[in-house]
């Protein structure tokens, strides 16, 4: 693939309302080609009417979608491989047939995907079951012939939203390795997801969307260096009040966050690690864990997200007490 | 239009898979065969039987007598239906009928006869016949005696009033007229026939949108249900899935109908042949190896048909897949399909109207309007001749309808297709025309 600057993915000022909700404000998302992008916010955030923009299922009130540098067109939806969030299958119709009329509707011929399908089924070991009728096959397996009905014609363009829901961790696994070989094949993957984990884990580049707003974007690293800082991880050999009286002390203004043995210390208000360090040994606080690490992305989603809830923006990052393990 | 062919491709091929396709395609033809080899063996078979009756004449002008006679002769006549026979013992009687026939009515309950028949003394002046027996419900029996007695009755009174029976019968003659349909280039033909013809092309309109139409209907309802639809409408559009699918239910529906079709060809030049396996007489398989029993159908007509039917179908298989997209359980279906099903109905009543008379205003306007036209104008071109530019009129709007139709729905699928909760409201219809 000879290298090409222009976005795989970009939306530009791309609205959608319902009545007189409005599913997604004027919305710019810019996907670079090669990008594992995910596109992160909670539930009705707008993520799946989004997608739904940009494959030409649902028609914007306002914006430009343009793919692969191309206003959306049949060609331009040729080259995207979709797994919806809603899973359905024509649970009737035999693994193969269906998997043939899923390449046909990308214009791929019965004879073209025959090879592709074989090699798929094998690899997700599901050979056997080629003739079987998809109802006969469980959930799981039904996940993973709709993925293979996504990526079968090759596209250049991979969008799965919630692609891990209903997965249980094994196929999860695969699916991930997929995923990262796709990557490494060159293909653009936009993935909507809430579990955050993932996709820390398989991301290079976020979005993070929440009431139809776009709230932060960009490589990972940089949503982090313009919306969370980094700050120290504690675990105390012995917990006592006293020893958590000590390090509030020492914290000051920058507060602290517990969670059991562990303890967090934003690096803010002139902190230094260092210094830290020290005053904490010169208590004689014994520690098990200091190490000055990164906020974690779902530290950052969180806050976004609530800001974004309170229609103010955020501030730097958390605030001292915040409990914010699960969304 | 070529993603249009997976999408028609995938709904003939699972509409043709379907146990449901198989079995009503075969059994259809099976079921026309049956029913009509059936009557012939039923005729055959459950005729009249062997009826062994006492007849106690009380007349004493010997009709008993000549009842024997008449039914014996009558026996020989060919008829459609296999006849009773008769084992007829008649006696004199005077007196009452009560002493004369409690013997009678002995032996019937020993099972040694079958029933009496007693002819009264003043049976010239009006005095009733009276059957009693077993049989009493085999109207072959009572009906065929009486008709003798009457026959004898009859000629007893001319005679008596000095009037001769075969001079009477003559002037009683029935006049008979012969009836042909007058084609479009003069030819005639039978107007039983084309009756036949208008009624099976509307019919078989109403068949195809009533079967196919909720097959439709259920496969969107399916693809909504099972949540299929947004994967499919990611890589085609929504009206591209909507015609693809009215196409290829559609077509599937048409090869089921060609079928039957033959099979119903099959049966008028082989009918005779199947009456004759089943039993039938000689008489019976002349008169359907004889006369107009297969219609001819001009070729224009046949294309009319075509061409409406094709129309027809996809108006109305459209308007039950915009009821399959908005409504997500067949129950809520049902008070959807009535208001299409009426101008359809209403269509097929114009239909029946246009077979009396062709020309009329009722006839005309029905055969131009889209709803009703598919079935009004291939009815109204067999019986009434075909005036082009009126069909060409009615084509045009039929097929713009059409067309209008499938655009409206596709904006409604777009978005009832996402919509899984309460079925939406009318205002809800038009806000999703227009957001779609």
């Amino acid at each position: 693939m000879a290298f090409d600057s222009t976005p795989a993915v970009e939306l530009r000022g791309v609205s959608k309302s319902y009545d007189t909700f409005q599913a997604v404000k004027p919305l710019d998302l810019l996907v670079p080609r090669g990008a594992t992008y995910g596109l992160l916010g909670p539930n009705g955030a707008g993520k799946t009417t989004t997608i739904r923009m940009a494959l030409r299922i649902l028609q914007p009130d306002h914006g430009e979608i343009n793919i692969l540098g191309k206003p959306l067109s049949q060609e331009g939806l040729d080259k995207i491989g979709y797994l919806p969030e809603e899973r359905g299958v024509y649970k009737a119709m035999r693994v193969r047939k269906l998997l043939t009329f899923f390449a046909e509707l990308k214009g791929v011929s019965a004879k073209d995907s025959k090879p592709r399908i074989d090699q798929w089924l094998e690899r997700m070991e599901l050979t056997d079951r080629a003739d079987a009728r998809v109802k006969e096959l469980s959930k799981g397996m039904q996940q993973k012939i709709q993925f293979i009905g996504a990526i079968l014609h090759e596209p250049e363009i991979v969008i799965l939203d919630e692609p891990f829901s209903g997965l249980d961790p094994l196929n999860q696994r695969v699916l991930r390795e997929i995923i990262s070989e796709l990557k490494a094949n060159g293909r653009t993957i936009i993935f909507s997801t809430h579990i955050i984990d993932h996709a820390e884990k398989l991301c290079d580049h976020v979005c993070i969307i929440a009431r139809g707003h776009k709230v932060a974007d960009g490589t990972i690293a940089h949503v982090k260096k313009t919306h969370g800082s980094e700050f120290i991880a504690l675990r105390l050999a012995a917990p006592s009040p006293t020893a958590l009286g000590e390090i509030r002390r020492i914290a000051g203004a920058a507060g602290v966050r517990e969670s059991g043995p562990d303890i967090e210390i934003p690096l803010k208000s002139g902190l230094e690690p260092q210094k830290v360090l020290e005053q904490l040994v010169a208590a004689g606080i014994q520690l098990r864990r200091f190490e000055v690490t990164e906020v974690p992305l779902e530290q950052i989603f969180i806050e976004r997200v609530a800001a974004a809830s309170e229609n103010r923006v955020a501030p730097g990052v958390f605030t001292p007490g915040t409990e914010a393990k699960h969304v | 239009m070529s993603r249009i062919k997976p999408i028609i491709k995938r709904e003939f091929t699972e509409a043709v898979g379907t146990k449901a396709f198989v079995i009503g395609t075969i059994l259809g033809p099976l079921l026309i065969f049956g029913l009509f080899g059936l009557q012939f063996l039923v005729m055959a078979k459950g005729g009249g039987g062997n009826q062994r009756v006492a007849i106690v004449d009380a007349s004493g002008l010997g009709i008993g007598q000549r009842v024997e006679t008449e039914v014996m002769e009558r026996s020989g006549d060919p008829s459609f239906i296999a006849r009773a026979t008769f084992d007829l013992d008649v006696t004199q009687a005077t007196g009452e009928m009560q002493a004369a026939t409690a013997p009678l009515t002995e032996r019937i309950i020993a099972k040694e006869l079958d029933g009496w028949l007693w002819i009264p003394a003043d049976v010239m002046s009006g005095g009733s016949l009276r059957y009693e027996g077993m049989n009493a419900t085999n109207q072959q029996v009572t009906n065929e005696l009486q008709n003798v007695v009457q026959g004898i009755v009859q000629s007893h009174r001319l005679e008596s009033q000095g009037i001769d029976k075969a001079r009477m019968d003559d002037a009683l003659r029935e006049v008979p007229m012969a009836v042909a349909k007058t084609g479009d280039k003069g030819d005639v033909g039978n107007p039983a026939a084309a009756m036949i013809i208008a009624f099976a092309m509307a019919f078989s309109i109403y068949m195809m949108v009533i079967l196919y139409g909720q097959a439709i209907m259920s496969s969107v309802m399916e693809e909504k249900r099972d949540r299929i639809v947004e994967l499919i409408v990611s890589s085609v559009r929504a009206q591209d899935l909507l015609v693809g699918k009215v196409i290829g239910i559609g077509g599937a529906g048409m090869v089921q109908l060609l079928i039957w079709v033959a099979a119903g060809a099959l049966l008028m030049t082989q009918g005779a042949l199947i009456a004759g396996a089943m039993g039938a007489d000689a008489g019976t398989i002349d008169s359907i190896m004889s006369g107009d029993v297969i219609p001819k159908v001009p070729l224009a007509v046949g294309i009319i048909f075509v061409l409406f039917f094709g129309g027809g179908f996809l108006l109305f298989a459209t308007l039950f897949a915009i009821i399959g997209s908005i409504v997500t359980e067949a129950k809520e279906a049902q008070q959807f399909v009535f208001p299409v099903l009426m101008p359809f109905i209403l269509g097929l009543f114009i239909a029946m109207v246009a077979a009396q008379n062709p020309n009329s205003t009722v006839a005309i306007i029905g055969s131009i309007v889209p709803f009703t036209a598919p079935m009004v104008m291939p009815v109204r071109a067999v019986v009434g001749g075909i005036s082009w530019p009126q069909v060409l009129l009615s084509l045009a709007l039929l097929f713009a309808t059409a067309a209008m139709v499938i655009w409206l729905a596709a904006k409604i699928y777009r978005t009832a297709i996402f919509a899984t909760g309460q079925k939406p409201t009318a205002r809800e219809l038009i806000r999703w025309m227009r957001a779609a």
